[in-house]
């Protein structure tokens, strides 16, 4: 069986704890991998980096994408995500405090699959993460893993 | 019995007893014998075919017709008029019977007769018919006619009578007469001809009504020829009435016939006047329109008037005698005492029935001896051996006493008696023998004559030969006489000159010809000719021929000239595009005019000639005043610049007029040139209305306008101009261009200058000015140069000046305030990008610090709950609820700052709309609230749509949360007027505010309630300020506390 892997790109490690806790608070108890900034997820999902090696056959069920993040910000992390064959195909929720239109633009022009803006007020926040587990590790059918197989 | 029956026409009736039908025949066939005999016409036609089925024999006999051709046939064509019959049918259509009418027929032969018809239906052998019944009444039609025809006729001659008895003129009364015969007796023509006894036996008119022409084609003579056969020539000749009584039939008619006939002349009639002597002096014609129109009783009246007019005549003419002959007696006596001709008449007898003073003192025992007379006996045998019925007239001379008397003699138109009239010659008989007694001299003056004279005899021998002939020619007399006369002329022209003298002298008169002589040294000398055949003693045979040469060789020469020169001048003149009038210096009178000046005025050259200048209307009091003409005559020269002129058909022209008096052969003539400068004068006119109009444009312009010669002096200096420099024109005129000038910029600006009017268009220069007093100007010149006629050379240059100064310092400092604003631009520019990057970051990196107080405090409550105690709680709930707030200021900020950035997209707004949504919005987070909405419907507006709901939302939202605590909430938004716009309004009940603070209440996060009373930021009014500035308008509010608010806000519309 594989693991339901989510990524969590976050640089705040107040919100990671906070992401955390309401996981756990929500019952998804999936393997989280925390990348603290852009570079870092980008050598998880392509095995470079601290990450060399890594089998990329296991691709995180969801990627938890923040868009302000030190060194490569979260719309170009999401670029190169749609820009890759082997990760195209990910499902990536923006998950920020902004709510500026053009983040919101750009975010979906680059092919984000959904916009969460994280509420101040814990109990929401706990809520939307609730839902945004529920709905995408149980309730949306993922696209097939391993898609190099299907480009061979 | 039945064929007879349907014979007679009489219908059978069947079905009757034997006895009745016996008495019915009996009674039928008394009818028939009736109808046969009666002389009245009886005619049956059935109505269905129009055939004759019943015609007695009076109806056959009326018509002519034999009985077969009208029984069973179709009623033949009865009626001498068409038109007739339709009157006829239509009027038994309308009345069913006819009676007694009057109506021309015709018969079977053509000819005319009046029946009297009376027509009715009825029924013949059971078949509808009509009856007709006719009476042949042209007898009494015709004694009908003749009887009007008399009374007309007594009446012309009861007018006639009385023309005659008031007559003074023989013509007026023939033409009276003629006139009342044809207009009250109805002829067709009157007219009176005048027998003349000459050779033609002609018959002229004297007067006349109806056609003339006719008179004239007729050419009715009294000579018994074809033409003298009418009516006319045979009154003339029997001295008796005679007639045509039908044109169209009397053979002896033939020659008139056509024309007649055409005229519609059917019979004509002419009665003789006869003098007492019993002759036919004239004959009164008529002609009618219809035939046999005289019978004896007119023609006895028409006679009866013949005589009354001739003794009218005879009476007229007898006074017009009396009176002649009374003037010629009257004449005569006052002729004979004054006159000193002799006048005496005397009768074939000898008796002197008349003899002057003048005849009396020729002859003093005249009286005394009577017709024993020697004078009268003479004067009676030189008649008696005169033919005197050949010529009545003769004149002979007669010496009595040593006297001669040229008398005239003629016969007195009787033929008895002789007038003669005698005056004394005496003196032309001295005359003729002193003629005589002067041969003499004269001979000897033909050889002292200057003169050439030269006499050839019949045979052209050179019989005399003056000594001026000698000269003219440098023969000797001697040399020539007895030689042929040719001898004199060129051999070449010798056979010409001889017959040219032939001719010349088988003429009545020599006229004057040019035969050239040949010198006897070679040369030819033209020479005019003027001669005279010289007769024998009884003057008809030629014994000579005397001529006078004139040697014209030089004359001829400059006549050859003058006649080149002539030419020249005519055609000159002829052809002159200027009027030329000739005048006489003395006279005034006009002599020759051009035709150019004819046609100018439109007037005929004779119009012109002759007359004087002033008589022709054009030139009144030109030379025709004294002055002015004694001024010509002293000046030779006259010259009038402008002169108004009217020509023949009313047109105005001005002229010019120069006179010039000089003398032609001898004469002093005066030319008048004449020319249309109505042209020249109308654009000299123009022009002068032009440069006026010109000067005041330049002087009263606005724009200062100054113009120099190519030399830069200047040349105008207009008003503007003069206030633009404080300097007067009087000063710049005449002075240097750059008198204008400032020190420093003299020698650019005209080098300037210099540039600018080197190229072909100036272009707009930059020139300052100096100011009389030290100010200087900026000016803008706008010149243009002026050409020369040949388009060539320069003549100056005007330039239009504008001060610029002040516009030029506005344009400074509108420069320096763009570069101001500019810069302000790119620092607000840069500004807002930092805003821009700023709100990005608190819109991020603040709100993360919030967010982990918030859910740490919450994780401590959560988790440690049962450790705290509630007053850590309380502290916890702050905290979160402080973060909460926190987060909604930024948020609020954050819109604040969008609604200044976003882009504006103007459109119609449809504001009543949106407030009805935004209500309902409202309504459906809190439903229970009970809040009157009053929206006034179709507010449209113009702005950004996304902006104006925002806007709007606050505003109303607003209204809505502070009126949550009255009970009968009402939100009313609606449009009224301030100050010329449109302004928009919200108003509500509710808790309204304290107007100290109304300076605040658009500040951002300002607020006037607590959060406890109202929740909120304070954010919405600075929103929507913001929105209504950008939008170029502007936002108020009105307010108490506890009585509600009203915003108000304008957009720029």
């Amino acid at each position: 069986l594989e693991e339901k892997i989510i990524l969590l790109v976050e640089d705040n490690p107040n919100d990671v704890t906070l992401t955390e806790r309401a996981l756990k608070k929500s019952h998804i108890l999936n393997r989280l991998v925390l990348a603290k900034d852009g570079a870092e997820a980008l050598d998880y999902l392509f095995g470079t980096g601290n990450w060399a090696g890594r089998d990329l056959s296991n691709m995180p069920q969801l990627v938890l994408l923040d868009i302000k993040l030190p060194k490569i910000d979260g719309l170009e992390v999401l670029r190169r995500i749609r820009a890759d064959s082997r990760t195209k195909l990910l499902p990536v929720v923006i998950l920020t405090s902004s709510n500026e239109e053009k983040d919101l633009v750009n975010g979906y022009a680059m092919g984000a699959n959904s916009y969460i803006r994280k509420p101040v007020n814990f109990n929401q926040f706990a809520d939307a993460v609730r839902q945004l587990g529920l709905y995408w590790l149980v309730l949306n059918e993922c696209p097939p893993c391993n898609v190099r197989h299907l480009d061979a | 019995m039945k064929d007879k029956a349907r014979k007679s026409g009489i219908p059978i009736i069947r079905d009757i007893p034997w006895g009745i039908q016996e008495a019915l025949k009996e009674s039928d066939n008394n009818l028939k014998t009736i109808a046969e005999t009666v002389p009245t016409g009886i005619g049956i036609v059935g109505i269905s075919d129009g055939k004759f089925l019943y015609v007695n024999s009076a109806y056959e006999k009326a018509f002519g017709y034999a009985h077969d051709e009208l029984i069973g046939q179709t009623t033949p064509d009865i009626y001498w008029d068409v038109e007739d019959q339709t009157k006829i049918l239509n009027l038994l259509k309308k009345n069913k019977n006819i009676a007694d009418y009057n109506v021309r027929l015709k018969k079977k032969d053509g000819t005319m007769f009046w029946g009297m018809s009376s027509i009715r239906p009825i029924t013949y052998k059971g078949n509808p018919a009509l009856l007709g019944i006719l009476t042949d009444i042209t007898e009494r039609k015709k004694a009908e006619n003749d009887v009007m025809r008399l009374d007309r006729e007594l009446q012309a001659i009861r007018e006639c009578d009385h023309a005659i008895v008031h007559a003074n003129d023989e013509k007026a009364l023939l033409s009276d007469v003629c006139r009342i015969l044809c207009t009250t007796a109805g002829y067709r023509l009157a007219w009176v001809g005048a027998v003349k006894y000459n050779k033609a036996k002609s018959v002229k008119p004297l007067a006349w009504k109806g056609n003339k022409k006719y008179i004239a084609k007729a050419k009715i003579t009294w000579a018994d020829t074809e033409r003298g056969q009418g009516p006319t020539g045979l009154a003339v000749r029997t001295s008796k009435t005679h007639f045509f009584q039908d044109f169209a039939t009397e053979s002896a008619a033939a020659p008139w016939r056509d024309e007649a006939l055409l005229l519609g002349y059917r019979s004509s009639i002419a009665i003789p006047l006869i003098a007492d002597s019993g002759s036919v002096f004239a004959v009164l014609s008529l002609y009618s329109s219809e035939v046999n129109s005289f019978n004896p009783a007119e023609v006895r009246l028409l006679e009866e008037l013949a005589r009354d007019l001739s003794f009218g005549i005879s009476t007229l003419q007898e006074r017009a005698k009396r009176q002649q002959a009374e003037a010629e007696v009257s004449h005569l006596a006052t002729f004979p005492a004054m006159n000193p001709m002799q006048v005496i008449e005397i009768d074939i007898s000898g008796t002197v029935q008349y003899c002057n003073e003048s005849t009396k003192k020729l002859f003093p025992d005249l009286e005394k001896r009577g017709i024993k007379h020697p004078y009268l006996v003479g004067l009676l045998q030189i008649v008696r051996t005169h033919s005197l019925l050949k010529s009545k007239t003769f004149t002979r001379e007669l010496e009595v006493a040593g006297k001669y008397h040229e008398q005239l003699i003629y016969i007195v138109g009787d033929g008895q008696h002789i007038r003669v009239y005698g005056h004394d010659i005496s003196e032309n008989h001295q005359a003729e023998a002193l003629l005589r007694e002067t041969s003499n001299y004269l001979n000897n003056l033909l050889d002292y004559a200057n003169a050439p004279i030269i006499v050839w005899d019949t045979h052209f021998r050179i019989s005399r030969f003056n000594p001026a002939f000698e000269r003219l020619t440098g023969y000797k007399a001697n040399d020539v006489m007895g030689a042929q006369l040719s001898l004199l002329f060129p051999p070449d022209r010798k056979e010409e000159s001889l017959q040219q003298i032939h001719r010349t002298l088988a003429g009545e008169r020599w006229e004057i010809v040019e035969i050239p002589i040949l010198r006897v040294d070679g040369e030819v000398r033209i020479v005019l000719w003027n001669s005279a055949n010289v007769y024998d003693s009884d003057g008809k045979t030629i014994i000579a021929t005397i001529a006078q040469g004139q040697d014209i060789t030089e004359r001829k020469q400059a006549e050859e000239q003058l006649k080149i020169s002539e030419t020249q001048y005519r055609r000159l003149f002829e052809a002159a595009k200027d009027g030329i009038l000739i005048l006489d210096a003395d006279t005034g009178q006009i002599l020759d005019v051009n035709p150019f000046l004819t046609e100018m005025l439109g007037l005929a050259y004779k119009e012109f000639i002759g007359k004087h200048l002033w008589e022709l209307g054009y030139f009144k009091d030109i030379i025709a005043n004294k002055a002015n003409f004694s001024e010509l005559q002293a000046k030779k020269y006259i010259r009038y610049e402008d002169l108004p002129l009217r020509t023949s058909d009313g047109r105005e022209m001005k002229v010019e007029f120069v006179s010039n008096l000089y003398a032609v052969d001898h004469r002093k003539i005066i030319q008048c040139n004449i020319r249309d400068i109505t042209k020249r004068k109308q654009a000299e006119e123009k022009l002068q209305e032009t440069t006026q109009y010109l000067n005041n444009l330049l002087d009263y312009a606005n724009a200062p306008i100054i113009v120099w010669d190519p030399l830069f002096h200047i040349t105008r200096f207009n008003h503007a101009f003069e206030n633009l420099t404080g300097i007067s024109a009087e000063e710049a005129v005449g002075k240097k261009l750059d008198m204008l000038f400032p020190q420093d910029s003299k020698v650019e600006s005209m080098t300037h200058i210099h540039e600018a009017m080197s190229g072909e268009r100036w272009e707009v220069v930059e020139i300052p000015i100096l100011r009389r007093d030290g100010a200087v100007r900026i000016v803008l010149w706008n010149s243009a140069t002026l050409l020369g006629i040949d388009g060539k050379k320069m003549v100056a240059t005007i330039a239009q000046g504008q001060d610029i100064t002040e516009r030029k310092q506005a344009e400074e400092n509108v420069k320096k305030l763009n570069e101001e604003l500019k810069h302000r631009a790119a620092e607000l520019e840069v500004a807002n990008k930092e805003l821009e990057a700023f709100s990005y970051s608190v819109s991020h990196d603040l709100r993360a610090p919030l967010r982990t107080m918030e859910g740490f405090s919450q994780a401590l409550m959560e988790d440690c709950s049962d450790i705290l105690n509630d007053e850590c709680k309380d502290y916890l709930r702050r905290i979160q609820g402080s973060a909460e707030l926190m987060a909604q200021l930024i948020d609020d900020m954050l819109q604040l700052s969008r609604l200044t950035r976003a882009d504006m997209l103007f459109n119609e707004v449809n504001l009543s709309e949106i407030a009805q949504t935004i209500l309902n919005d409202l309504k459906t987070i809190q439903p229970k609230r009970i809040v009157k909405f009053d929206i006034a419907p179709g507010m449209i507006a113009r702005g950004d749509e996304k902006l104006l709901r925002v806007a709007l939302h606050n505003l109303l939202e607003n209204a809505w949360k502070f009126s949550s605590k009255v009970p009968e909430a009402h939100i009313e938004f609606g449009v009224t007027d301030h100050q010329g716009k449109k302004a928009y309004f919200i108003r509500d009940n509710g808790a309204g505010f304290d107007m100290t603070y109304i300076a605040k209440i658009f500040n951002p996060f300002q607020r006037l309630h607590t959060a406890t009373e109202f929740p909120g930021t304070g954010i919405g009014l600075a929103s929507v300020q913001r929105i209504i500035h950008r939008h170029g308008g502007k936002v108020w509010a009105e307010g108490k506390v506890g009585k509600g608010a009203t915003f108000y806000f304008t957009l720029n519309e």
